[in-house]
Protein backbone atom coordinates (compact mmCIF):
# COMPACT_ATOMS: atom_id res chain seq x y z
CA UNK A 1 0.00 0.00 0.00
CA UNK A 2 3.06 2.30 1.03
CA UNK A 3 4.45 1.84 -2.73
CA UNK A 4 1.08 2.42 -3.82
CA UNK A 5 0.44 5.67 -2.59
CA UNK A 6 4.61 6.41 -3.39
CA UNK A 7 3.60 6.33 -6.59
CA UNK A 8 0.51 7.79 -7.05
CA UNK A 9 2.03 10.84 -4.87
CA UNK A 10 4.50 11.02 -7.46
CA UNK A 11 2.84 11.30 -10.39
CA UNK A 12 0.31 13.80 -8.78
CA UNK A 13 3.37 16.13 -8.35
CA UNK A 14 4.33 15.35 -11.89
CA UNK A 15 1.06 16.47 -12.73
CA UNK A 16 0.49 19.41 -10.40
CA UNK A 17 3.67 20.64 -12.35
CA UNK A 18 2.55 20.49 -15.64
CA UNK A 19 -0.77 22.87 -15.17
CA UNK A 20 -1.04 23.83 -19.09
CA UNK A 21 -1.11 20.04 -19.87
CA UNK A 22 -3.85 19.76 -17.19
CA UNK A 23 -5.78 22.23 -18.66
CA UNK A 24 -5.72 20.93 -21.86
CA UNK A 25 -6.57 17.50 -21.07
CA UNK A 26 -9.96 19.41 -19.27
CA UNK A 27 -10.47 21.36 -21.84
CA UNK A 28 -10.39 18.25 -24.31
CA UNK A 29 -12.75 16.28 -22.23
CA UNK A 30 -15.34 18.84 -22.10
CA UNK A 31 -15.01 19.40 -25.75
CA UNK A 32 -15.36 15.98 -26.83
CA UNK A 33 -18.40 15.90 -24.36
CA UNK A 34 -20.28 19.33 -25.77
CA UNK A 35 -19.50 17.96 -29.23
CA UNK A 36 -21.16 14.60 -28.89
CA UNK A 37 -23.48 15.42 -26.22
CA UNK A 38 -25.24 18.49 -27.94
CA UNK A 39 -24.55 18.18 -31.33
CA UNK A 40 -24.46 14.53 -31.89
CA UNK A 41 -26.76 13.21 -29.36
CA UNK A 42 -30.07 12.41 -30.28
CA UNK A 43 -31.60 11.32 -27.08
CA UNK A 44 -33.13 13.19 -24.02
CA UNK A 45 -31.76 14.63 -21.17
CA UNK A 46 -31.78 11.98 -18.72
CA UNK A 47 -30.62 9.38 -21.54
CA UNK A 48 -27.34 11.77 -22.56
CA UNK A 49 -26.80 12.18 -18.58
CA UNK A 50 -27.33 8.26 -18.26
CA UNK A 51 -25.36 7.44 -20.85
CA UNK A 52 -22.54 9.87 -20.24
CA UNK A 53 -22.04 9.34 -16.65
CA UNK A 54 -20.96 5.38 -18.40
CA UNK A 55 -18.84 7.24 -21.13
CA UNK A 56 -16.71 9.37 -19.68
CA UNK A 57 -16.32 6.53 -17.02
CA UNK A 58 -15.44 4.11 -19.62
CA UNK A 59 -12.90 6.85 -21.71
CA UNK A 60 -10.81 7.40 -18.14
CA UNK A 61 -10.32 4.35 -17.53
CA UNK A 62 -8.62 3.28 -20.98
CA UNK A 63 -7.17 6.03 -21.55
CA UNK A 64 -5.61 6.97 -18.51
CA UNK A 65 -4.56 3.34 -17.84
CA UNK A 66 -2.71 2.72 -21.16
CA UNK A 67 -1.30 6.28 -21.41
CA UNK A 68 0.00 6.23 -17.68
CA UNK A 69 1.66 2.87 -18.48
CA UNK A 70 3.16 3.89 -22.01
CA UNK A 71 4.20 7.36 -20.69
CA UNK A 72 6.23 5.41 -17.79
CA UNK A 73 7.73 3.28 -20.61
CA UNK A 74 8.74 6.39 -22.94
CA UNK A 75 10.67 7.75 -19.93
CA UNK A 76 12.45 4.55 -19.03
CA UNK A 77 10.53 4.31 -15.62
CA UNK A 78 8.86 0.98 -16.21
CA UNK A 79 12.06 -0.45 -16.77
CA UNK A 80 13.11 1.33 -12.78
CA UNK A 81 10.15 0.36 -11.90
CA UNK A 82 10.35 -3.48 -12.95
CA UNK A 83 13.91 -3.61 -11.54
CA UNK A 84 12.81 -2.32 -7.97
CA UNK A 85 11.04 -4.04 -5.29
CA UNK A 86 7.25 -2.86 -6.99
CA UNK A 87 5.59 -5.72 -8.04
CA UNK A 88 3.14 -6.12 -11.29
CA UNK A 89 -0.07 -6.40 -8.77
CA UNK A 90 1.35 -3.31 -7.08
CA UNK A 91 2.11 -1.36 -10.37
CA UNK A 92 -1.39 -1.92 -12.17
CA UNK A 93 -2.72 -0.98 -8.75
CA UNK A 94 -1.59 2.24 -8.80
CA UNK A 95 -2.56 2.76 -12.57
CA UNK A 96 -6.03 1.58 -11.64
CA UNK A 97 -6.24 3.76 -8.61
CA UNK A 98 -6.04 6.52 -11.48
CA UNK A 99 -9.33 6.07 -12.53
CA UNK A 100 -10.64 7.04 -9.18
CA UNK A 101 -10.95 10.27 -11.10
CA UNK A 102 -13.48 8.78 -13.67
CA UNK A 103 -16.02 8.40 -10.13
CA UNK A 104 -16.00 12.06 -9.65
CA UNK A 105 -16.81 13.18 -13.18
CA UNK A 106 -19.34 10.60 -12.84
CA UNK A 107 -20.48 11.65 -10.30
CA UNK A 108 -20.64 15.58 -11.60
CA UNK A 109 -22.58 14.31 -14.62
CA UNK A 110 -25.41 12.73 -12.21
CA UNK A 111 -25.36 15.54 -10.12
CA UNK A 112 -25.90 18.17 -12.85
CA UNK A 113 -28.42 15.35 -14.46
CA UNK A 114 -30.30 15.37 -10.97
CA UNK A 115 -30.93 19.14 -11.34
CA UNK A 116 -31.57 19.33 -14.73
CA UNK A 117 -33.57 16.15 -15.75
CA UNK A 118 -35.54 13.64 -14.32
CA UNK A 119 -33.55 10.92 -13.59
CA UNK A 120 -33.41 7.92 -10.61
CA UNK A 121 -31.09 7.76 -8.08
CA UNK A 122 -30.24 3.98 -6.96
CA UNK A 123 -27.45 1.92 -5.63
CA UNK A 124 -27.01 0.05 -8.63
CA UNK A 125 -25.35 3.51 -10.35
CA UNK A 126 -21.67 2.65 -8.17
CA UNK A 127 -21.35 -0.70 -9.48
CA UNK A 128 -22.37 0.13 -12.87
CA UNK A 129 -19.93 2.58 -13.27
CA UNK A 130 -16.83 0.71 -11.36
CA UNK A 131 -17.68 -2.75 -13.85
CA UNK A 132 -17.40 -0.35 -16.71
CA UNK A 133 -14.31 1.57 -15.35
CA UNK A 134 -12.33 -1.93 -14.93
CA UNK A 135 -13.72 -3.37 -17.53
CA UNK A 136 -11.91 -0.59 -19.81
CA UNK A 137 -8.95 -1.10 -17.06
CA UNK A 138 -8.42 -3.53 -18.79
CA UNK A 139 -8.27 -2.56 -22.04
CA UNK A 140 -6.03 -0.05 -21.70
CA UNK A 141 -3.82 -2.82 -19.95
CA UNK A 142 -3.96 -4.80 -22.78
CA UNK A 143 -2.82 -1.74 -25.45
CA UNK A 144 -0.10 -1.34 -23.01
CA UNK A 145 1.12 -4.90 -23.41
CA UNK A 146 1.29 -4.65 -27.19
CA UNK A 147 1.60 -1.41 -28.21
CA UNK A 148 5.20 -0.03 -27.19
CA UNK A 149 5.12 4.07 -27.33
CA UNK A 150 2.64 6.49 -26.27
CA UNK A 151 2.14 8.22 -29.90
CA UNK A 152 1.42 4.98 -31.38
CA UNK A 153 -1.22 4.17 -28.46
CA UNK A 154 -2.75 7.45 -29.24
CA UNK A 155 -3.35 6.73 -32.56
CA UNK A 156 -4.88 3.18 -31.71
CA UNK A 157 -6.96 4.19 -28.44
CA UNK A 158 -8.77 7.20 -30.54
CA UNK A 159 -9.55 4.93 -33.05
CA UNK A 160 -10.96 2.19 -30.52
CA UNK A 161 -12.37 4.53 -28.44
CA UNK A 162 -14.10 6.11 -31.22
CA UNK A 163 -15.18 3.02 -32.76
CA UNK A 164 -16.58 1.87 -29.71
CA UNK A 165 -18.29 4.69 -29.43
CA UNK A 166 -20.03 4.90 -32.39
CA UNK A 167 -20.62 0.92 -32.14
CA UNK A 168 -22.08 0.92 -28.34
CA UNK A 169 -25.56 2.79 -28.04
CA UNK A 170 -23.96 5.96 -26.07
CA UNK A 171 -25.98 8.31 -28.73
CA UNK A 172 -28.37 6.45 -29.59
CA UNK A 173 -31.00 3.00 -28.75
CA UNK A 174 -30.14 -0.32 -30.18
CA UNK A 175 -33.40 -1.38 -31.54
CA UNK A 176 -33.20 0.06 -35.11
CA UNK A 177 -29.69 -0.92 -36.09
CA UNK A 178 -29.02 -4.00 -38.21
CA UNK A 179 -28.58 -7.45 -36.84
CA UNK A 180 -24.57 -7.71 -37.18
CA UNK A 181 -24.32 -4.45 -35.09
CA UNK A 182 -26.36 -4.82 -32.20
CA UNK A 183 -24.32 -8.43 -32.49
CA UNK A 184 -21.05 -6.83 -32.48
CA UNK A 185 -22.91 -4.09 -29.29
CA UNK A 186 -22.96 -7.39 -27.19
CA UNK A 187 -19.05 -7.71 -27.47
CA UNK A 188 -18.00 -3.88 -26.44
CA UNK A 189 -18.38 -3.16 -22.41
CA UNK A 190 -19.51 0.39 -23.13
CA UNK A 191 -22.81 -1.25 -24.58
CA UNK A 192 -23.54 -2.95 -21.39
CA UNK A 193 -22.53 -0.57 -19.16
CA UNK A 194 -24.93 2.49 -20.97
CA UNK A 195 -27.92 0.03 -21.14
CA UNK A 196 -27.34 -0.72 -17.81
CA UNK A 197 -27.40 2.88 -16.31
CA UNK A 198 -30.32 3.90 -18.25
CA UNK A 199 -32.33 0.81 -17.25
CA UNK A 200 -32.07 2.44 -13.08
CA UNK A 201 -31.33 6.22 -14.28
CA UNK A 202 -33.69 6.54 -16.83
CA UNK A 203 -36.35 3.55 -16.48
CA UNK A 204 -36.06 3.80 -12.54
CA UNK A 205 -35.49 -0.28 -12.82
CA UNK A 206 -33.63 -2.43 -10.29
CA UNK A 207 -31.77 -5.22 -10.27
CA UNK A 208 -34.46 -7.55 -11.32
CA UNK A 209 -34.07 -5.80 -14.80
CA UNK A 210 -30.49 -4.90 -15.08
CA UNK A 211 -29.04 -8.14 -13.74
CA UNK A 212 -28.59 -9.99 -17.23
CA UNK A 213 -26.04 -6.48 -18.08
CA UNK A 214 -24.31 -6.35 -14.73
CA UNK A 215 -23.42 -10.42 -15.40
CA UNK A 216 -22.01 -10.03 -19.07
CA UNK A 217 -19.98 -6.41 -17.25
CA UNK A 218 -18.63 -8.72 -14.68
CA UNK A 219 -17.34 -11.21 -17.34
CA UNK A 220 -16.08 -9.06 -19.85
CA UNK A 221 -14.29 -7.40 -16.60
CA UNK A 222 -12.83 -10.27 -15.66
CA UNK A 223 -11.77 -11.23 -19.50
CA UNK A 224 -10.39 -8.14 -19.93
CA UNK A 225 -8.53 -7.72 -16.52
CA UNK A 226 -7.23 -11.13 -16.88
CA UNK A 227 -6.10 -11.08 -20.34
CA UNK A 228 -4.71 -7.31 -19.95
CA UNK A 229 -2.86 -8.31 -16.44
CA UNK A 230 -1.21 -11.32 -17.52
CA UNK A 231 -0.34 -9.83 -20.79
CA UNK A 232 1.51 -6.59 -19.41
CA UNK A 233 5.54 -8.02 -18.95
CA UNK A 234 6.46 -6.83 -15.58
CA UNK B 1 27.43 -15.98 -7.71
CA UNK B 2 25.44 -14.50 -10.28
CA UNK B 3 25.11 -17.39 -13.33
CA UNK B 4 24.45 -17.17 -16.70
CA UNK B 5 24.27 -20.78 -18.58
CA UNK B 6 23.89 -21.11 -22.39
CA UNK B 7 22.15 -17.61 -22.90
CA UNK B 8 19.91 -17.21 -26.47
CA UNK B 9 18.25 -14.73 -27.38
CA UNK B 10 16.67 -13.80 -30.88
CA UNK B 11 14.79 -10.98 -32.14
CA UNK B 12 12.83 -12.11 -35.17
CA UNK B 13 15.33 -13.28 -37.41
CA UNK B 14 18.63 -11.48 -35.72
CA UNK B 15 20.73 -13.43 -32.81
CA UNK B 16 21.04 -10.45 -29.94
CA UNK B 17 22.46 -13.17 -27.42
CA UNK B 18 24.24 -16.52 -28.97
CA UNK B 19 25.28 -19.48 -26.47
CA UNK B 20 26.63 -16.85 -24.08
CA UNK B 21 27.73 -18.09 -20.38
CA UNK B 22 29.43 -16.01 -17.72
CA UNK B 23 29.68 -15.13 -14.20
CA UNK B 24 30.03 -12.65 -11.91
CA UNK B 25 31.18 -13.16 -7.96
CA UNK B 26 30.52 -10.67 -5.42
CA UNK B 27 33.57 -8.26 -4.44
CA UNK B 28 34.33 -8.35 -8.22
CA UNK B 29 34.15 -6.02 -11.04
CA UNK B 30 33.47 -7.56 -14.32
CA UNK B 31 33.66 -5.70 -17.95
CA UNK B 32 31.08 -6.52 -20.60
CA UNK B 33 33.09 -4.94 -23.87
CA UNK B 34 32.19 -4.94 -27.11
CA UNK B 35 31.25 -2.76 -30.14
CA UNK B 36 27.13 -1.18 -30.48
CA UNK B 37 25.18 -3.86 -30.99
CA UNK B 38 27.06 -6.50 -29.90
CA UNK B 39 24.20 -8.14 -27.10
CA UNK B 40 25.61 -6.32 -24.17
CA UNK B 41 22.13 -4.39 -23.05
CA UNK B 42 20.09 -7.51 -24.10
CA UNK B 43 22.55 -9.81 -21.93
CA UNK B 44 22.09 -7.03 -19.20
CA UNK B 45 18.79 -7.49 -19.28
CA UNK B 46 18.52 -11.33 -18.95
CA UNK B 47 20.45 -11.65 -16.28
CA UNK B 48 18.42 -9.07 -14.33
CA UNK B 49 15.66 -11.20 -15.00
CA UNK B 50 13.75 -8.75 -17.05
CA UNK B 51 14.29 -10.63 -20.13
CA UNK B 52 13.16 -14.35 -20.33
CA UNK B 53 16.23 -15.88 -22.61
CA UNK B 54 14.75 -18.10 -25.43
CA UNK B 55 17.16 -20.68 -23.51
CA UNK B 56 19.99 -20.57 -21.36
CA UNK B 57 19.35 -20.08 -17.78
CA UNK B 58 20.37 -17.27 -15.64
CA UNK B 59 20.80 -17.88 -11.39
CA UNK B 60 22.00 -16.54 -7.88
CA UNK B 61 22.18 -17.86 -4.76
CA UNK B 62 18.91 -15.97 -4.15
CA UNK B 63 16.01 -14.91 -6.43
CA UNK B 64 17.28 -12.79 -9.46
CA UNK B 65 14.45 -10.37 -9.42
CA UNK B 66 15.52 -9.47 -5.23
CA UNK B 67 19.06 -9.77 -5.87
CA UNK B 68 19.97 -8.19 -9.05
CA UNK B 69 19.63 -4.58 -9.73
CA UNK B 70 20.15 -2.65 -12.97
CA UNK B 71 21.33 0.71 -13.50
CA UNK B 72 20.31 1.67 -17.42
CA UNK B 73 22.22 3.56 -20.21
CA UNK B 74 19.15 5.69 -21.16
CA UNK B 75 16.07 7.12 -18.84
CA UNK B 76 14.41 10.18 -19.74
CA UNK B 77 13.92 11.68 -16.45
CA UNK B 78 11.54 14.46 -17.57
CA UNK B 79 9.12 13.41 -15.11
CA UNK B 80 8.92 17.03 -12.50
CA UNK B 81 10.13 15.86 -9.05
CA UNK B 82 13.24 16.67 -7.28
CA UNK B 83 16.14 14.45 -6.97
CA UNK B 84 15.31 14.14 -3.17
CA UNK B 85 11.23 13.52 -3.95
CA UNK B 86 12.42 10.97 -6.92
CA UNK B 87 14.97 8.57 -4.56
CA UNK B 88 12.16 8.85 -1.81
CA UNK B 89 9.94 7.06 -3.97
CA UNK B 90 12.70 4.70 -5.42
CA UNK B 91 13.41 4.14 -1.91
CA UNK B 92 10.09 3.62 -0.85
CA UNK B 93 9.40 0.94 -3.84
CA UNK B 94 12.75 -0.52 -3.01
CA UNK B 95 11.48 -1.05 1.15
CA UNK B 96 14.87 0.92 1.82
CA UNK B 97 13.99 4.47 3.13
CA UNK B 98 16.71 3.98 5.93
CA UNK B 99 19.81 4.44 3.37
CA UNK B 100 18.07 6.74 1.75
CA UNK B 101 20.20 9.98 3.04
CA UNK B 102 23.54 7.37 2.89
CA UNK B 103 23.27 6.50 -0.28
CA UNK B 104 22.37 10.53 -1.86
CA UNK B 105 25.99 11.09 -0.03
CA UNK B 106 27.50 8.02 -1.46
CA UNK B 107 27.45 9.08 -5.09
CA UNK B 108 27.43 12.64 -4.46
CA UNK B 109 24.16 14.25 -4.77
CA UNK B 110 23.90 15.95 -1.24
CA UNK B 111 23.87 19.26 -3.05
CA UNK B 112 21.63 18.65 -5.50
CA UNK B 113 18.66 17.33 -3.38
CA UNK B 114 16.33 20.48 -4.35
CA UNK B 115 17.04 20.27 -7.97
CA UNK B 116 14.43 19.29 -10.64
CA UNK B 117 15.88 15.67 -11.82
CA UNK B 118 15.11 17.18 -15.56
CA UNK B 119 17.85 20.30 -14.67
CA UNK B 120 20.54 18.01 -13.35
CA UNK B 121 23.78 17.55 -15.42
CA UNK B 122 24.17 14.18 -17.74
CA UNK B 123 26.60 12.96 -15.02
CA UNK B 124 24.32 14.12 -12.25
CA UNK B 125 21.54 12.01 -13.69
CA UNK B 126 23.87 9.30 -14.09
CA UNK B 127 24.30 9.48 -10.50
CA UNK B 128 20.34 9.53 -9.86
CA UNK B 129 20.16 6.53 -12.13
CA UNK B 130 22.96 4.23 -9.90
CA UNK B 131 21.24 5.71 -6.73
CA UNK B 132 18.08 4.22 -7.41
CA UNK B 133 20.29 1.33 -8.33
CA UNK B 134 21.79 1.22 -5.17
CA UNK B 135 18.67 1.87 -2.97
CA UNK B 136 17.54 -1.57 -4.00
CA UNK B 137 20.53 -2.95 -1.79
CA UNK B 138 21.25 -5.58 -4.13
CA UNK B 139 23.44 -8.53 -4.12
CA UNK B 140 24.95 -7.95 -8.02
CA UNK B 141 24.97 -4.48 -9.65
CA UNK B 142 24.63 -4.66 -13.33
CA UNK B 143 25.52 -0.87 -14.72
CA UNK B 144 24.75 -0.70 -18.65
CA UNK B 145 27.14 1.78 -20.50
CA UNK B 146 27.53 4.40 -17.13
CA UNK B 147 29.56 6.30 -18.68
CA UNK B 148 28.42 7.19 -21.77
CA UNK B 149 27.53 10.87 -22.91
CA UNK B 150 29.68 11.94 -19.62
CA UNK B 151 33.06 14.58 -19.43
CA UNK B 152 36.03 13.23 -18.66
CA UNK B 153 35.40 14.35 -14.85
CA UNK B 154 32.11 13.08 -14.51
CA UNK B 155 33.56 9.93 -15.89
CA UNK B 156 36.04 9.54 -13.30
CA UNK B 157 33.65 10.36 -10.99
CA UNK B 158 31.41 7.67 -11.38
CA UNK B 159 34.78 5.07 -11.98
CA UNK B 160 35.81 6.11 -8.52
CA UNK B 161 32.02 5.57 -7.55
CA UNK B 162 31.65 1.94 -9.08
CA UNK B 163 35.20 1.20 -7.49
CA UNK B 164 33.92 1.70 -4.11
CA UNK B 165 31.50 -0.60 -4.65
CA UNK B 166 32.78 -4.09 -5.11
CA UNK B 167 33.66 -4.84 -1.55
CA UNK B 168 29.78 -5.96 -1.04
CA UNK B 169 29.05 -6.54 -4.26
CA UNK B 170 28.90 -8.08 -7.71
CA UNK B 171 29.27 -5.66 -10.24
CA UNK B 172 29.02 -5.97 -14.05
CA UNK B 173 29.54 -3.05 -16.43
CA UNK B 174 28.88 -3.13 -20.08
CA UNK B 175 30.91 -0.79 -21.83
CA UNK B 176 32.24 0.13 -25.35
CA UNK B 177 35.21 1.82 -23.63
CA UNK B 178 38.30 -0.52 -23.66
CA UNK B 179 40.34 2.61 -21.11
CA UNK B 180 37.82 2.75 -18.88
CA UNK B 181 37.49 -1.39 -18.76
CA UNK B 182 41.43 -1.08 -18.16
CA UNK B 183 40.92 0.89 -15.52
CA UNK B 184 38.29 -0.14 -13.45
CA UNK B 185 37.26 -3.99 -14.01
CA UNK B 186 39.10 -7.22 -12.48
CA UNK B 187 37.97 -8.98 -15.19
CA UNK B 188 37.26 -8.65 -18.67
CA UNK B 189 34.62 -10.28 -21.06
CA UNK B 190 34.52 -9.57 -25.16
CA UNK B 191 31.51 -10.25 -27.02
CA UNK B 192 30.61 -9.53 -30.08
CA UNK B 193 27.42 -10.97 -32.03
CA UNK B 194 26.21 -11.98 -28.82
CA UNK B 195 28.92 -14.50 -28.27
CA UNK B 196 32.09 -14.28 -26.20
CA UNK B 197 34.94 -13.94 -27.75
CA UNK B 198 37.43 -13.45 -25.07
CA UNK B 199 38.05 -13.39 -21.31
CA UNK B 200 40.02 -13.01 -18.42
CA UNK B 201 41.99 -10.00 -16.54
CA UNK B 202 42.94 -7.15 -18.64
CA UNK B 203 46.53 -8.28 -17.71
CA UNK B 204 46.22 -11.53 -18.84
CA UNK B 205 44.47 -10.55 -22.22
CA UNK B 206 47.34 -7.90 -22.61
CA UNK B 207 49.98 -10.82 -22.27
CA UNK B 208 48.30 -12.68 -24.68
CA UNK B 209 48.17 -11.03 -27.38
CA UNK B 210 51.00 -10.30 -30.23
CA UNK B 211 50.29 -6.64 -29.57
CA UNK B 212 53.22 -4.31 -30.00
CA UNK B 213 54.37 -1.34 -28.22
CA UNK B 214 54.40 1.92 -29.50
CA UNK B 215 57.12 4.73 -29.19
CA UNK B 216 55.73 8.15 -30.43
CA UNK B 217 58.03 11.18 -30.76
CA UNK B 218 57.87 14.45 -32.02
CA UNK B 219 60.49 15.34 -34.40
CA UNK B 220 62.55 13.81 -37.47
CA UNK B 221 61.72 10.30 -38.09
CA UNK B 222 65.54 8.54 -37.10
CA UNK B 223 67.43 6.96 -40.04
CA UNK B 224 66.97 3.55 -40.35
CA UNK B 225 63.42 3.64 -38.95
CA UNK B 226 61.65 5.07 -42.28
CA UNK B 227 59.88 2.21 -42.98
CA UNK B 228 58.55 1.18 -39.80
CA UNK B 229 57.43 4.31 -38.82
CA UNK B 230 54.17 6.24 -39.77
CA UNK B 231 53.93 9.79 -39.00
CA UNK B 232 51.26 11.60 -37.54
CA UNK B 233 51.12 15.37 -37.98
CA UNK B 234 54.15 16.22 -35.83
CA UNK B 235 54.72 13.04 -33.81
CA UNK B 236 55.80 9.84 -35.79
CA UNK B 237 54.97 6.75 -34.02
CA UNK B 238 57.23 3.13 -34.13
CA UNK B 239 55.42 -0.19 -33.17
CA UNK B 240 57.69 -2.59 -31.97
CA UNK B 241 58.05 -5.56 -29.73
CA UNK B 242 61.30 -5.04 -28.17
CA UNK B 243 61.23 -0.84 -27.09
CA UNK B 244 64.16 -0.94 -25.17
CA UNK B 245 66.39 -1.88 -28.25
CA UNK B 246 64.73 1.12 -30.35
CA UNK B 247 65.45 3.53 -27.45
CA UNK B 248 69.35 1.41 -27.11
CA UNK B 249 69.85 2.87 -30.82
CA UNK B 250 68.32 6.21 -30.61
CA UNK B 251 70.87 6.65 -27.54
CA UNK B 252 73.87 5.40 -29.39
CA UNK B 253 73.07 7.18 -32.51
CA UNK B 254 72.74 10.63 -31.19
CA UNK B 255 69.55 11.28 -32.36
CA UNK B 256 67.29 11.09 -29.16
CA UNK B 257 68.61 14.47 -28.70
CA UNK B 258 66.73 15.64 -31.31
CA UNK B 259 63.50 14.19 -30.54
CA UNK B 260 60.66 15.98 -27.98
CA UNK B 261 57.83 14.29 -26.19
CA UNK B 262 59.43 10.65 -26.79
CA UNK B 263 56.93 8.19 -24.77
CA UNK B 264 56.05 4.24 -24.90
CA UNK B 265 52.66 3.24 -24.75
CA UNK B 266 52.17 -0.20 -23.95
CA UNK B 267 49.53 -2.55 -25.14
CA UNK B 268 45.90 -2.42 -23.97
CA UNK B 269 42.77 -3.80 -24.33
CA UNK B 270 41.74 -2.02 -27.24
CA UNK B 271 44.62 -3.90 -28.52
CA UNK B 272 43.22 -6.93 -27.39
CA UNK B 273 39.79 -6.22 -28.43
CA UNK B 274 41.25 -5.98 -32.36
CA UNK B 275 43.47 -8.46 -32.34
CA UNK B 276 40.45 -10.61 -31.36
CA UNK B 277 37.89 -8.80 -33.21
CA UNK B 278 40.30 -8.84 -36.53
CA UNK B 279 41.04 -12.71 -35.97
CA UNK B 280 37.59 -13.30 -35.82
CA UNK B 281 36.73 -11.71 -39.20
CA UNK B 282 39.88 -12.91 -40.64
CA UNK B 283 38.34 -16.52 -39.80
CA UNK B 284 34.29 -15.61 -40.86
CA UNK B 285 35.88 -14.17 -44.14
Amino acid sequence: MKKIIELLKADLLDIIRRPANMFFAVIMVLGVLFLTGFVLNTGTTADIVASYAVFISAYTGFIMTSMAILKDRDRGLYRMYRSSKLSKAEYVSSKISYTALSLILSGLIIAIGFFTSKIFLSWLILPVIILTVLAHVGMGLLISAFVETTQEAQRIVQVLFFAMIFLSPVFYTSEGLPQIMQMLQQFIPLTHGVEAMRTVMVDGNGLEHTWRQLTVLIGLTIGTMTVGYRKLEF
Amino acid sequence: MLEAENLEKCFGDTKAVDDLSLEVRKGEIVGLLGPNGAGKTTTMQMLSGLMEPDSGKVSAENSVRRSVSVVFQEVEYSSKLNVREFLRMMSVLNENTGELEKIIEKVGLEKYRDTMVPGLSGGNKKKVNIASGLLKDPEYLLLDEPNSGLDPRARKDVRDMVSGFADDVGVLVSTHSMEEAEKLCDRIIIIEDGREIVSGSPDKLVAEIDADFVVKAEGKIPEGFEDQATRVEDFFEIKTDKPHELIKKLVESGEIDDLENLSIEKPGLEEVFFEVTGRRYEEDN
